[in-house]
């Protein structure tokens, strides 16, 4: 296991080419907040870098977080910061990242799919990974909303779960 | 008759999809229906029968994957019954043509019987493709198992 300080998620460039057809609802199914995130991330794609220890993975905001923030995404930091194991899937970039924290130490897999397999496993500071979770969120999110996708109102009780784990210090404590 | 090859289930606790409690965000999706963007958007969007040759090609060599590609929307539907209700990754093969898939190297492999999907917390599919032979998820087992 390699212990480090590289673990980061970072809004890039635009990204102008189109590679999808653009979000619809014919059925009427998604609210205007859920419809809203999804045309913001087609209409606005950018490439996102994440950085794991020695290992570089670039996604796009459509498919890849738009996907990983619609995956419960709040609520999956919440759980994290509570002393939970949590999964994020970029299915469409074929890799997985599994965090499991312990003590003040998360443990974080970088596990590749598909026809060639790989995995790597770092350990990171608890709270590094919670502050790059919870900011690169809630940065996404506020673009959403001054690019007038989303509203403030929307994007705050969203993203709530996330930051409303006081439970951060109390699981350190034990 | 379609069979689940390989599974990475990654909560066994809650049963999520068709016919079990709705526990996502406002109304149920119709599960039944292909064009439910609720239930199978990313799916529709980014490997439907309608995206046009070029998108994937591009796609496939810009990002060095393969790209699926299904033949008929209606195979989401089969997929979503098929797959085991939690969320997870699986994969299934239809023992039937139901996609091609383009290559990096730009070379396509049509009539491809297996398919990659993945279920969400929701137990709506949030990705689903084509894969050609040799994609396996045997990686993610095993490193679940170290943990």
């Amino acid at each position: 296991m390699n212990s480090s300080h590289k673990f980061n998620f970072q809004l890039a460039e635009r990204f102008l080419e189109d590679w999808a057809d653009p979000p619809e609802d014919p059925l009427g199914e998604l609210s205007d907040f859920e419809m809203g995130w999804r045309c913001f991330c087609f209409e606005h794609n950018h490439k996102v870098f994440i950085e794991i220890g020695d290992a570089q993975k670039e996604v796009l905001l459509d498919p890849d977080i738009c996907m990983m923030i619609e995956s419960n995404f709040p609520n999956e930091i919440a759980k994290l910061s509570q002393g939970q194991k949590i999964v994020i899937t970029f299915s469409e970039s074929w890799f997985i990242i599994t965090l499991l924290p312990t003590d003040d130490r998360i443990s974080c897999t970088l596990s590749k799919f598909g026809t060639s397999c790989w995995e790597k496993v770092f350990e990171f500071d608890r709270t590094h990974v919670l502050n790059t979770l919870r900011g690169f969120l809630q940065e996404v999110m506020q673009l959403a909303v001054d690019k007038g996708y989303i509203t403030l109102e929307e994007k705050e009780e969203f993203i709530s779960p996330a930051f409303a784990s006081s439970t951060d210090a109390a699981v350190l404590s034990k | 008759m379609a069979e689940i090859v390989e599974q990475f289930i990654i909560d066994s606790s809650r049963e999520v999809g068709s016919g079990c409690e709705w526990i996502g965000s406002g109304t149920e999706p119709q599960w039944n229906n292909s064009k439910s963007m609720k239930a199978y958007d990313h799916i529709a969007r980014h490997h439907g029968p309608k995206l046009k040759a070029n998108r994937l090609i591009g796609r496939a060599a810009s990002t060095n994957d393969d790209q699926g590609q299904w033949l008929n929307a209606e195979d989401w539907i089969v997929a979503e019954q098929l797959v085991p209700k939690y969320r997870g990754e699986y994969i299934i093969d239809f023992h039937r043509p139901i996609g091609r898939v383009y290559h990096p190297d730009l070379r396509i492999t049509q009539n491809v019987t297996r398919a990659f999907i993945q279920r969400d917390f929701d137990g709506t599919l949030n990705s689903g493709y084509p894969i050609a032979e040799g994609v396996s998820l045997r990686q993610l087992n095993r490193s679940s198992s170290h943990e």
